[in-house]
């Protein structure tokens, strides 16, 4: 991948934030009136996906800490969801902010520890991340007021509420969130965050060393990322209608996240939702045959064809097809560095 | 009053102490020269000094400020800037950005097109502004070095610590590795400097320091210390005094 250059005119940042909002508003009108619950429901999926696998690239991508975590703030958002229906009259949007601070304030609280300490990079993170999965599930298995092992019936309390009135009104709020997901990470991209957080990527002693606060910077990014996984998790839970620990909290979201973010690569910061939107659709299109382990197989040999064929993403592809000539050097970035 | 003071600093990695008890001064706009054998904590001691390893004790104070528990980033801000011995671009940015990034985090706070305007200004000091767009990995050597120096230059730093940025070069770029270091004096900047090519240090540096196994050994004037039996004897060989 040739590097980017550093200097970004402020004009098409600004463009590309109108853009987001516009096709977000689009889909939002669009989607509800014209397609079928089917599409719909295909669309809420699609874009809760889009939402993940953004919010993962913003700090795992970005600063080079690939995370097995963002389940557990996704399934936080869910529960936390689910708990302010079930035991308080506040409407969906205290609910979503509660999802999204609880998600976001575990994230914070993992963060501050993990990054105290140099020796938490690479691999070693990766398995605090996972071992997180593990804790979390357990406690909200146990506690009576969360769970307790029963699984919660959101669907309950949501017939009187707005978002409870059909899978188009939970579209509408997955997309307001793939939107906002995607403002942070266009912010993330050529910003001061942005150099700030690829620094932390490519070498964190020398980040440190020109005056980057690196600490500070992967705790507050990690937190925004996993908040924004919680905040996700709002319109799932209403979607789900009854949520339970051990499909809120399987692994296979945060590894379709990473998978999602190595075959639309994080050269850009649009590349997961591509990535994203490849995999959601070629899941669908797999459906038709009727197997579920075999299309497991053909998404795995996708991955694996797509790796050794576009080492930077289709993000990274459509990059050297705009600047042919410029052959990669690096490997793939983010995620395996 | 002195710039930079370190007082008996010691760094130990398990059972070895790499750094034994080490004083060291620099003074305003001084160039201090840092020399001995490989192994005698030249470069351990720069990094506790950039705060890139704590130490295990001893205190290091700059400005009259005690910097011994500051983290990295923050002694940056303060004045501190430091190279790497085998050089570490930023493989995400050209030369221009690894430049800019130093500048847009360095002692102050500035935005993103004026960073950029200062690392232009630098990368025509250190003779790169014809690479300003290039990928890093295209960088010969000594080009290299000079981005090594140019991104701590961007920081405006007060005190520079250079690791061994002449190493390796041909004897004309390293002319204009010398004249570029003096150059940090004129500015009133304040140098350290580690060589193993020991002619180098002798023409540059106002003050020299020797270690040997992680103490000081001696330090004094280029000529006291190339004149020194036992630092001749015993780290600079006999080519020293040609």
């Amino acid at each position: 991948m040739r590097p980017r250059a550093w200097i970004e005119p402020d004009a098409p940042l600004l463009r590309r934030v109108a853009g987001i909002v516009v096709v977000a508003a689009l889909a939002a009108v669009l989607v509800p009136v014209l397609g079928s619950n089917y599409i719909v429901t295909f669309s809420f999926q699609f874009v809760v996906w889009v939402a993940l696998a953004l919010s993962w690239n913003v700090f795992s991508g970005n600063a080079g800490y690939p995370s097995f975590g963002h389940g557990v703030f996704f399934g936080v958002g869910i529960y936390a969801t689910a708990a302010v229906l079930e035991h308080t009259d506040a409407g969906f949007l205290v609910a979503m902010l509660v999802a999204g601070l609880a998600a976001g304030g575990v994230a914070l609280v993992v963060g501050l520890g993990v990054f105290a300490s140099p020796r938490f990079k690479g691999d070693l993170f990766g398995l605090v991340t996972l071992a997180l999965a593990f804790v979390v599930t357990t406690v909200v298995s146990n506690v009576a007021f969360l769970d307790g092992g029963t699984g919660v019936f959101v669907r309950e309390h949501t017939r009187g509420l707005w978002v409870g009135g059909g899978i188009r009104h939970v579209f509408v709020v997955g997309v307001a969130l793939a939107a906002l997901a995607a403002l942070v990470a266009l912010a993330t991209s050529r910003t001061r965050w942005g150099t700030a957080l690829r620094s932390i990527r490519d070498e964190e002693a020398v980040a440190e060393s020109l005056g980057v606060p690196t600490y500070r910077y992967k705790v507050l990014t990690f937190a925004v990322s996993g908040a924004l996984g919680g905040l996700i998790g709002a319109p799932q839970a209403v979607y789900l209608g009854y949520v339970e620990v051990g499909a809120v909290f399987a692994l296979n979201v945060p590894l379709f996240v990473i998978m999602m973010t190595i075959l639309g690569g994080s050269a850009r910061w649009w590349g997961p939702a591509i990535g994203a939107a490849a995999v959601v659709v070629l899941r669908e299109v797999l459906l038709g045959i009727g197997s579920p382990e075999l299309s497991q197989i053909v998404i795995g040999v996708f991955l694996v064809v797509v790796i050794a064929v576009l080492p930077q993403g289709i993000s990274g592809a459509f990059d050297r097809l705009r600047q042919p000539g410029r052959s990669g050097v690096r490997g793939a970035s983010g995620v395996s560095r | 009053m002195s710039l930079l003071r370190c007082t008996a600093v010691t760094k130990r990695f398990g059972g070895l102490k790499a750094l034994d008890g080490v004083d060291l001064e620099v003074g305003a706009g001084e160039i201090v020269g840092l020399v001995g054998p490989n192994g005698s904590g030249k470069t351990t001691l720069l990094s506790t000094i950039a705060g890139s390893l704590p130490v295990s004790g001893g205190r290091i104070e700059f400005q009259g400020r005690d910097v011994t528990r500051l983290s990295s980033h923050r002694r940056a801000h303060a004045g501190i800037a430091r190279t790497f011995q085998i050089p570490r671009p930023l493989g995400s940015f050209d030369v221009l950005g690894n430049v800019a990034t130093a500048a847009m985090f360095g002692r102050d706070r500035v935005s993103r097109s004026e960073a950029i305007e200062r690392a232009h200004g630098v990368l025509k000091r250190i003779g790169l502004d014809g690479h300003a767009g290039s990928d890093v990995t295209t960088l010969t050597l000594h080009e290299h070095k000079f981005l090594e120096i140019g991104r701590a230059l961007a920081l405006d730093p007060r005190l520079i610590l250079l690791d061994e940025v002449l190493g390796g070069l041909n004897p004309a770029e390293a002319a204009a590795g010398m004249e570029l270091i003096a150059s940090l004096r004129d500015d009133g900047r304040s140098v350290i400097y580690i060589e193993h090519n020991v002619r180098a240090v002798t023409a540059l540096a106002d003050r020299m320091y020797v270690l040997d196994r992680g103490r000081n050994l001696f330090d004094g004037t280029p000529t006291e210390v190339v004149g020194d039996d036992r630092v001749v004897a015993a780290y600079l060989g006999g080519g020293a005094r040609a």
